[in-house]
């Protein structure tokens, strides 16, 4: 959600996009606690996030610029809450996603803080779930975070991913991020969890979200999906019963997840048009 | 048998998204409690923070009520108990206690001829 709201209220407005999506888990949990729990929970949020949304754009119009090209239909009421209505179109989430992903990938940044930022803006996980994930402490990593977010905020512009050379040019910088976020749910440092598999799938959804732009699709993605996929098959086999990593001689191999294999494998099949 | 008013007062708006796992565990917990135990006559809602006030004969609007944030009415929920003792021993489950907030109790008055 944070990415979707980053490209209503441009980049350099993060911290709002972040307040709305903040406002609308706070909302969630004040209604729910009475009302139950809805059949649809992220939908819900979404509706929320989107109308929270509107009420922004609509009172600090004046106030605030918001995203370059969105600045005229910001002006009358009625473009106004179709524009956010687009926005919140199910086809366009995963191309906010993806610029949400480039941007954090951002060369000024230390690999380490492009990861985190990834596992937040993109992944959404809290400052505790990305500590944890980094064998740090909550306060440490709100901080980097916070030092990371003001420098993607300052960078001006999401990341333009329709841009064919940009987007080639940063892909490896995306492409580690991830395989950093795989690796270390697939063999972290932290000591409660050695296995993360939150982080396995996260990094495998994110890979598949590069491996199905075209410009994304190719072979060193697809190549990285297929790993990732077939690592993350042997999980449910890697711990034994006393939960310590066994090898993979030991393993009891019909307890590899099939599903995961046959994707991996689909994967590592496809066959790109030769390039004319 | 009677309706009752619980009005809540005081608790976290703005808790960590651990706090808010529990929080959320146990009010639908409670809420559960009362519905089987057939308490539960309308589960409420929640209300936003801002108001406004009017008063007089002119009717005049003032911002407000600005009250403390524990003296402020965040929500209500409508129950079914034997007396005002008995209703106010339900609310007694209520998760908003553990959190320095309070359950108003009023007895809605009786309607039947």
């Amino acid at each position: 959600m944070v990415a979707i709201l980053t490209r209503a209220f441009g980049l350099h407005n993060l911290a709002l996009a972040e307040d709305v999506v903040q406002d609308a888990f706070c909302r969630a949990l004040e209604v729910w606690k009475l009302r139950g729990i809805p059949e649809n929970p992220s939908a819900w949020l979404m509706k929320t996030a989107k109308n929270r949304a509107v009420d922004v754009l609509r009172r600090e119009r004046t106030a605030l610029t918001f995203a370059p090209d969105l600045g005229r239909l910001l002006q009358t009421e009625w473009t106004l809450t179709n524009a956010v209505e687009e926005m919140f179109d199910p086809t366009g989430i995963k191309d906010d996603q993806l610029r949400m992903m480039f941007s954090c990938c951002h060369p000024q940044l230390s690999v380490p803080a492009q990861v985190m930022l990834v596992l937040q803006l993109v992944g959404g996980f809290g400052a505790r779930e990305v500590a944890s994930a980094f064998v740090s402490s909550p306060a440490a990593v709100e901080k980097r975070l916070s030092r990371s977010k003001k420098t993607l905020a300052e960078s001006g512009v999401l990341f333009d991913i329709a841009d064919a050379a940009d987007f080639a040019l940063r892909l490896p910088v995306v492409q580690r991020a991830l395989y950093l976020i795989f690796s270390e749910g697939y063999h972290g440092g932290s000591a409660h969890a050695v296995i993360r598999t939150d982080l396995c799938s996260e990094s495998i959804r994110l890979t598949r979200l590069l491996a199905e732009h075209p410009l994304g699709a190719v072979p060193s993605t697809l190549a990285l999906c297929a790993l990732m996929y077939l690592d993350a098959a042997r999980l449910p086999a890697r711990l034994d019963a006393w939960g310590d990593l066994s090898t993979l001689f030991d393993q009891d191999r019909s307890r590899w997840d099939r599903g995961m294999i046959d994707e991996g494998r689909a994967c590592s099949n496809v066959r790109r048009p030769a390039p004319s | 048998m009677g309706d009752f008013l619980y009005l809540y007062r005081g608790g976290q708006r703005n808790p960590s998204p651990e706090q808010s796992q529990q929080i959320m565990q146990k009010w639908l917990a409670w809420m559960k409690e009362l519905t089987a135990s057939g308490n539960l006559k309308d589960p409420g809602q929640p209300l936003e923070l801002e108001g406004k006030v009017v008063k007089g004969k002119g009717g005049t609007v003032t911002d407000g009520p600005f009250a403390e944030a524990k003296d402020l009415v965040g929500g209500f929920t409508l129950i079914v108990a034997d007396d005002l003792a008995h209703a106010a021993k339900l609310a007694g489950g209520c998760p908003i206690l553990e959190v320095d907030g309070s359950v108003e109790v009023r007895p809605v008055m009786k309607m039947d001829m």
